[in-house]
């Protein structure tokens, strides 16, 4: 009973953070949008390229992000705790780091803005020409 | 040929055998399940090492990561049952490391799915593990071995142990009462002791039983000793009455073999000299000893015909006078009536014998002149005229009396009259043949001569009777120079010409005798048919 009020609750108040998240690349990027696959390959370093061939560099928010932890759950369906795990697997073994974290959304907008191969997400559309969002992820 | 083998050292080997055997399958069992463990053992720690790794595995084919993939092999290849591993990615990763000398064989690679850690469902590779299988061989090998070695040692120690204890808690007190009770003589009051700690267990009880057997062997001993000394006092009395009875006593086989008799049989019954030993060894008892054997033997039918005893005097062989015995025969008979063994019983009657025999002379002679008597003549007469009439001969029977004599009498006195007849008499036996014929003296101045075989002539008799006559006529001594003289006149009857029978010839030798009294004495006359 009091666990369907709450779902209720949820549903009904325009929680902030709880929106859904766009993933954003640079205009100039050739590719029209990507799957949450591919996006989870690029920020969890199994990939490191566009399905177009192109370089892509990943960005990420802050490790406590409430934004990241949505994400995370989104595209790999992993807790913040797992994908840190898995990125200091990789990391004690060398070879590979994980995507950079900037310090805000707005960050990351400028980032992208900035850097043809870069890729990121945000938690509502961004209105400018300079980026375009490639996958949205809803609720 | 007795050999004395313990319990001990036979179980010994029994259960070394028994054990030996049994560890051998055990061991074999063993063995072949500690081997097979020991495969499923390498299998799990594999499983295990593998789910250890399996994440980094997974991490390393998601991310095509080299290094963490070495990491993963080389922790894999750290434990000695690996000999390799490698990781496959989908997206074209690969990544392997092996020890030195080994192979990757397709057949005895082991695959693990390597999953996305992503959604964790989708296979994003493998991660392929050879296995070290001469180490697992070698290992699960040896462990079996070893395994198998301690529960054979383990048996063997058992057995060993099982062996000691069976000597100290039955061997050993099994030998002990054994030894006690080869050292109680028969029939004596000792007794076992219950080795300590066995009162109230089976050894206890051996001894227990071999105490009521002993109780009862000393009572059945004791009983026994009290009936034979019984026994052998009437033995004893028996005995003494079989060898000092005045009885004979023997037993004879049917064929009379003499199977055993008392001493007084031999020593005071048979006068024919035999010892024990002889008599035994005397193939018929029956022909050696009796006079008639026939006699003996026909008893003994008669005995056996009856079933009754049978008894009569017998005459027994004898080197010098007649002897007697008095013989009671019986027969035992077998299941098929024939004769088993015959039993004689005998008494000695030869001096029974001698008297009767002696009191039957008596009746038949004349006591003063020692002829036969009427009697006496009468019998030898029957006899004479039984073996006359056999033979076909003739005989005569002459009837004599005195004449005179009764003047010798009056005159002289009895003793000169028999005086007179004594020497009648003798002088009469002289002519006569002393085989066949007979003087006998009626009574009185009576006599009888019997002559036997006298031909049909009557030449012979005639100068018989004028001899008679004239040896009576003789003078007779009946004193101190003093003699006189009878005559006598003689009647002849002849058989079978006068008569048939006694009678008939004493009455015709009679009557012939009267005539010659009457015709004037001292001559002979023949009877007249």
């Amino acid at each position: 009973m009091l666990k369907q009020a709450l779902i209720l609750l949820a549903l009904l108040l325009p929680v902030p953070g709880q929106a859904d998240i766009v993933v954003i690349v640079n205009a100039t990027n050739p590719i029209r949008n990507i799957s949450s696959q591919e996006v989870a390959e690029l920020y969890l370093g199994r990939s490191h390229t566009f399905s177009s061939g192109e370089f892509a560099l990943a960005f990420d928010h802050p490790r406590d992000s409430a934004l990241r932890e949505q994400f995370f759950r989104k595209v790999a369906n992993m807790s913040i705790s797992q994908v840190n795990t898995y990125w200091s697997r990789l990391m004690f073994a060398g070879q590979e780091t994980p995507p950079r974290s900037l310090a805000n959304e707005q960050a990351v907008l400028d980032v992208v803005r900035r850097n043809p191969g870069a890729i990121g997400y945000v938690g509502s559309p961004p209105k400018e020409a300079l980026l375009r969002v490639v996958l949205h992820l809803k609720d | 040929m007795f050999v004395f083998q313990s319990i001990h050292k036979r179980l010994a080997l029994e259960v070394s055998l028994a054990s030996l055997g049994f560890a051998l399958v055990i061991g074999f069992i063993s063995f072949s399940i500690e081997y097979n463990a020991q495969y499923k053992q390498a299998n799990e720690l594999q499983d295990q090492l593998v789910a250890t790794v399996h994440s980094s595995a997974s991490v390393a084919a998601f991310a095509g990561n080299q290094s963490i993939a070495a990491e993963v092999t080389a922790g894999l290849l750290a434990n000695p049952i690996i000999a390799g591993a490698h990781i496959l990615s989908t997206s074209g990763f690969s990544y392997q490391d092996k020890k030195e000398g080994s192979e990757f064989s397709d057949d005895t690679l082991i695959k693990y799915p390597l999953l996305s850690p992503i959604d964790k469902t989708s296979a994003i590779g493998q991660l392929g593990v050879q296995q070290n299988s001469t180490e697992i061989h070698d290992r699960a090998i040896k462990a079996a071995l070893r395994y198998s070695a301690l529960l054979i040692l383990q048996i063997i120690i058992s057995a060993g142990l099982l062996m000691l204890l069976f000597d100290r808690v039955i061997g050993r007190p099994l030998t002990n009462v054994a030894h006690m009770l080869e050292q109680v003589p028969p029939g004596s009051n000792s007794r076992l002791s219950t080795p300590s700690d066995h009162e109230n267990d089976e050894i206890g009880m051996l001894v227990q039983s071999s105490n009521i057997l002993l109780d009862a062997i000393e009572q059945a001993l004791i009983d026994e000793r009290k009936l034979k000394a019984e026994v052998d006092e009437m033995e004893i009395n028996y005995r003494r009455i079989f060898d000092t009875t005045n009885v004979g006593i023997m037993r004879l086989h049917p064929s009379g073999r003499l199977i055993n008799c008392n001493p007084t049989l031999l020593s005071r019954i048979l006068v024919v000299t035999f010892d024990a030993a002889s008599a035994s060894a005397c193939d018929n008892f029956v022909d050696a000893i009796f006079q008639d054997p026939n006699q003996a033997w026909s008893k003994i039918k008669e005995a056996h015909a009856s079933g009754q005893t049978i008894a009569g005097d017998l005459q027994l062989r004898s080197a010098k006078g007649e002897r007697w015995a008095y013989c009671m025969i019986s027969v035992t008979i077998d299941g098929e009536g024939r004769i088993e063994l015959i039993e004689g019983v005998l008494y000695d009657v030869t001096a029974r014998r001698e008297r009767e025999s002696k009191a039957h002379r008596a009746a038949e002679i004349d006591a003063l002149t020692s002829l036969s008597n009427r009697r006496g003549m009468e019998i030898f007469l029957d006899r004479s005229i039984r073996h006359a009439a056999e033979d076909q001969v003739e005989l005569a029977v002459m009837m004599l009396d005195l004449d005179r004599f009764k003047g010798v009498n009056d005159t002289y006195g009895h003793a000169a009259g028999d005086m007179v007849l004594k020497t009648v008499a003798e002088r009469m036996s002289t002519r006569i043949r002393r085989s066949a014929d007979l003087v006998a003296r009626l009574g009185g101045d009576e006599f009888t001569v019997i002559a036997y075989d006298t031909g049909n002539k009557s030449d012979l008799l005639e100068q018989m009777a004028l001899d008679l006559i004239q040896l009576i006529n003789q003078p007779i001594e009946i004193g101190i120079s003093q003699t006189v003289s009878v005559g006598t006149s003689i009647g002849i009857a002849r058989y079978p010409k006068d008569g048939n029978n006694r009678e008939d010839l004493l009455e015709a030798a009679d009557k012939a005798m009267y005539s010659v009294k009457r015709s004037g004495k001292n001559d002979f006359s023949f009877a007249s048919t």
